[in-house]
């Protein structure tokens, strides 16, 4: 191999345009498509699971692309003619095209690095948490991409036509596409993409295995669009059909019958870390960049909901699954999502988690004041037609510990639906309040703590239990 | 332009096949992806023969590059209602047509402003982008996913046909070295 | 420009001829294009004369080891080469101008020459040293750096045989190098060549016979896939009388030759 040569690959073949398109491109989708890169509590700005898991969705869109540029590439040589000249040179074949293999991949995996950089930036600034699996997981994402320039290079040389490159970019969508119709098997995780899984979750990473097969699978789709694109002989050229053979076999048996089951909890994530002192204030192992800003207002909110009989004793981040992760469930702090903690408040920096959310999208509000809503406890009913009226006696209870009656702002909120919700349950709030404080001061405090034990056992409707001490 | 007929053919028979396989709904997505695929490969054909010929020769290039435009509209718009008379005996001929307007617009335009060797790119790209993107992208990017009487994809289709047709008929394809 | 002599180039020749055939015969498709060859060239600048289609291209592509002879033998640099899977070390010490010559167009001149250098494997230290030598024998030094899709026919001719004479080869194959030059670059070509031939086996295949008789020191006249005749410019010119067609005594032996042979 020679530097020099290859510093030439790299600025005039198309090396030069994949590395960089691949960013922009990358970026522009990511950003575009907001679902896509920023979904969960494991987004890939929050997550450095999340900064490797979620790009995948993003190469469904680009991935044929790099196999039709591959193509393009692959057919330089007959495009140009030069294989008279060549043919007559004494460096093997394997050398030059090897050498043009190695600058092409080069270029696709600076763009790969630029583009999680940009991600690392910003997840560096929000998590401490750094799972060895990270590495695994962003080495198959690398494998996945060099695979496809390499296929499409291979593609390029075994069939230089112009109709190559858009037929290829078509075969890698249409292969891309087929595999992850596959809903029933483990067949669709052979896909670049890992479009069955959505909404990534802090806690969450891919199982060890399945990065495992999935390096196994694009290692050999690589070696068999390298053994097209750098083989002299024909039967060498035969060869390449064999490693994806054995990719398969070896790759098959190591993923879970079911896609979506390639997500697991990771232990190291989901582990405790508590402030010194008490009362105890914990938040897992992902989130303890958040545990010195929460220690304070998590000690304000346990005091003032001391004046409750029963009152919880620790506010601890809950690691519950919530709805379609319920694969497995993390027992360590709220015990299930049927039985509601009474000795904690349980919180959490995910909404889809049974907890109070600390990253509340509707309304932005103090810590302490959203850790004494409901009393400490999570809501009931969150995606009922009518949680306003929920919401809103929530939103009173927290007012009437913290002494003063606080309504959510609604002014940053973009989406109208949001804002909507916020003020029919500040509406709500203020009867409740108005309601509340007409009663004698220890009728209030029984309410209070009425609204605090129906709403651990979500029995009864909650509003009326505060305003009307109903049971 | 027989040659990319047949690979058209062949790509087109390999993608029905397989969602008749995976026993899919083939009037959306297959179908926008087949459409796609047949104007970017017809795309290639509209590379002139020799580019210093074209620029020299005192022909009449315009209607012709119309014709050859129309026939490789025609060609793929056909061969995607072949792939829909076998797969789903019914032939949705009004996306088809809106459809296949706005991608041919999208290549011609690709073809004009990149080159016969980049221009596939656009139509494939969008047509990838509305097939996979997430539901809530937004009408323009979903055009061609759209319900027909959907205001504004028509409009995105109409507009990309006009730019194709407009920049490929006034220029022809970019003059890129092979 | 010095450069530096190998250990190769210090040892004595174990051979008499750099390019030696016998009895060599070259296949194209079906058609037998070299029927029972025989030839020797060393040190010098021979030209190949003859008819299109006479198997001058083919002559040279055997030479250049990218076509395998039918049967005979072809000894290039004392190496037979035919069944020879290994051709490294003699391709080492060639240099090649094809007829059709490919090249990228996105490369400048010198960035093409370096990596034709590196194909040939010439010793990386001497590498940049033997680019600009070569890109200054053919005149190109002041677009050494333009891209050579920038560049007119005649000068990616020129850029063909820099890249041709790049690694100093023993012999040197050039297959019409002077299409596409003007007179001017086809006078100097001449004087490269003469200059070329004094320390390499130089073959120049071309159709235009002046070019033989001012630069050759010999000439080989091929037709029909045989070696009609192999002498000296004066010895072809000698060959003519006042009866035969051409303009000048090269030509009027050139034609006198060829009827000679189609009479046989």
């Amino acid at each position: 191999m020679s530097l020099r040569i290859l510093r030439i690959e790299l600025r005039r073949s198309m090396a030069r345009v994949v590395g960089p398109l691949f960013v922009v491109a990358a970026l522009l989708l990511g950003y575009l498509l907001t679902p896509l890169l920023f979904r969960g509590s494991g987004a890939w700005d929050l997550q450095w699971n999340g900064l490797v898991i979620q790009p995948r969705h993003l190469l469904t869109f680009i991935w044929a692309f790099i196999v039709g540029f591959g193509a393009l590439q692959g057919m330089r040589d007959k495009r140009s003619k030069v294989g008279e000249l060549f043919d007559s040179t004494p460096r093997p074949q394997w050398q030059r095209a090897g050498q043009l293999a190695g600058a092409f991949s080069l270029s696709l995996l600076g763009g790969y690095l630029a583009f999680l950089l940009v991600g690392a930036i910003q997840v560096a600034t929000n998590a401490t948490y750094f799972p060895l699996g990270v590495l695994l997981i962003g080495l198959v994402g690398a494998a996945i991409i060099v695979a496809g320039g390499l296929l499409g290079l291979g593609i390029g040389r075994l069939l230089p036509s112009f109709l190559t490159p858009p037929a290829a970019a078509m075969l890698g969508m249409v292969a891309l596409a087929f595999v992850e119709t596959e809903r029933e098997s483990g067949f669709a995780l052979l896909s670049p993409s890992l479009a069955r899984i959505h909404d990534v979750q802090a806690f969450h990473t891919l199982l060890p295995s399945v990065s495992v097969a999935q390096l196994v699978w694009f290692t050999a789709i690589a070696a068999t669009g390298l053994l097209l694109f750098v083989a002299r002989r024909r039967w060498i050229r035969a060869i390449a059909v064999v490693p994806p053979l054995v990719g398969v076999l070896i790759a098959v048996p190591l993923l879970p019958g079911d896609p979506g089951k390639a997500l697991a909890v990771d232990r190291g994530a989901v582990e405790l870390v508590c402030a010194d002192g008490q009362p105890r204030v914990c938040v897992t192992r992902v989130h303890e960049a958040k545990l010195a800003e929460l220690v304070e207002p998590a000690r304000e909110a346990l005091a003032l909901l001391g004046k409750l009989p029963d009152a919880p004793t620790a506010v601890m981040e809950s690691t519950a699954q919530a709805e379609d992760g319920v694969q497995e469930f993390v027992p360590e702090a709220s015990g299930p999502v049927e039985s509601r903690p009474a000795d904690f408040v349980p919180i959490s920096y995910d909404s889809l988690i049974p907890a109070i959310s600390l990253n509340d999208a509707a309304g932005p509000v103090d810590e302490r004041f959203s850790l004494l809503l409901g009393a400490g406890t999570p809501a009931c009913r969150p995606h009922d037609e009518d949680r306003e009226r929920e919401l809103g006696a929530r939103q009173a209870v927290a007012s009437w510990l913290d002494g003063e009656l606080r309504l959510k702002d609604a002014s940053d909120v973009d989406y109208a639906a949001a804002v909507q919700e916020i003020e029919s349950a500040n509406s709500w709030a203020k009867r409740a309040w108005a309601a509340l404080r007409e009663l004698p001061a220890d009728v209030q405090l029984e309410r209070v703590a009425a609204y605090r034990s129906a709403s651990l056992t979500c029995s009864g409707d909650l509003y009326s239990v505060l305003v009307d001490g109903a049971r | 332009m027989p040659g990319a007929l047949g690979v058209l053919v062949l790509l087109t028979g390999l993608i029905g096949g397989l969602s008749w396989l995976s026993a899919g709904d083939i009037s959306q997505g297959p179908g926008v992806l087949v459409l796609a695929m047949g104007v970017a490969v017809m795309s290639v054909t509209l590379g002139p023969v020799d580019i210093d010929l074209e620029r020299t020769a005192g022909f009449a290039w315009l209607p012709r590059r119309v014709v050859h435009v129309l026939l490789a509209g025609a060609m793929t718009i056909g061969v995607t209602a072949a792939m829909y008379l076998a797969l789903a005996d019914a032939v949705p001929g009004s996306s088809l047509l809106r459809n296949g307007i706005g991608l041919l617009g999208l290549a011609t335009f690709g073809v004009a402003v990149l080159g016969v060797r980049f221009g596939w790119a656009l139509p494939i790209g969008w047509a990838i982008l509305a097939v996979f993107a997430p539901g809530d992208a937004g009408a323009v990017v979903r055009w061609p996913m759209e319900p027909v009487d959907a205001p504004s994809a028509l409009v995105t289709a109409l507009v990309c046909g006009l730019l194709g047709a407009g920049s490929y008929a006034v220029s022809g394809a970019r003059r890129v070295l092979a | 420009m010095v450069r530096a002599v190998g250990a190769a180039e210090l040892a004595p020749t174990s051979y008499a001829a750099e390019v030696r055939a016998e009895r060599l015969d070259i296949r194209a498709g079906r058609r037998m294009v070299i029927k029972e060859l025989d030839l020797s060239l060393s040190t010098g600048v021979h030209g190949v004369l003859g008819p299109n289609g006479a198997g001058k291209t083919t002559l040279i592509r055997a030479m250049a080891t990218v076509q395998r002879p039918a049967g005979g033998t072809l000894e290039l640099l004392g190496e037979a080469i035919g069944n020879r899977l290994d051709l490294r070390a003699v391709r080492r010490q060639l240099g090649y101008l094809p007829q059709e010559f490919g090249y990228y167009k996105r490369f400048t001149v010198r960035e093409f020459v370096e990596y034709l250098a590196w194909l040939k494997e010439v010793p990386k230290a001497g590498v940049p040293d033997a680019v600009q030598h070569a890109i200054e024998r053919v005149g190109l030094a002041d677009r050494a750096d333009d891209r050579l899709k920038t560049l007119s026919g005649g000068m990616i001719r020129r850029v063909g045989i820099a890249q041709a004479i790049v690694n100093d080869p023993r012999v040197l194959l050039l297959d019409e190098p002077t299409v596409g030059l003007d007179p001017a670059q086809r006078m100097s070509f001449r004087e490269l060549l003469q200059d070329l031939g004094k320390q390499c086996c130089v073959v120049v295949s071309t159709h235009l016979v002046e070019d033989v008789a001012a630069a050759c020191t010999e000439v080989l006249l091929v037709d029909d896939g045989r070696l009609v005749f192999q002498g000296t410019p004066g010895q072809l010119a000698e060959a003519g009388s006042a009866e035969d067609v051409g303009d000048n005594p090269t030509e009027r032996g050139y034609t006198a030759l060829l009827a000679r042979g189609r009479s046989w």
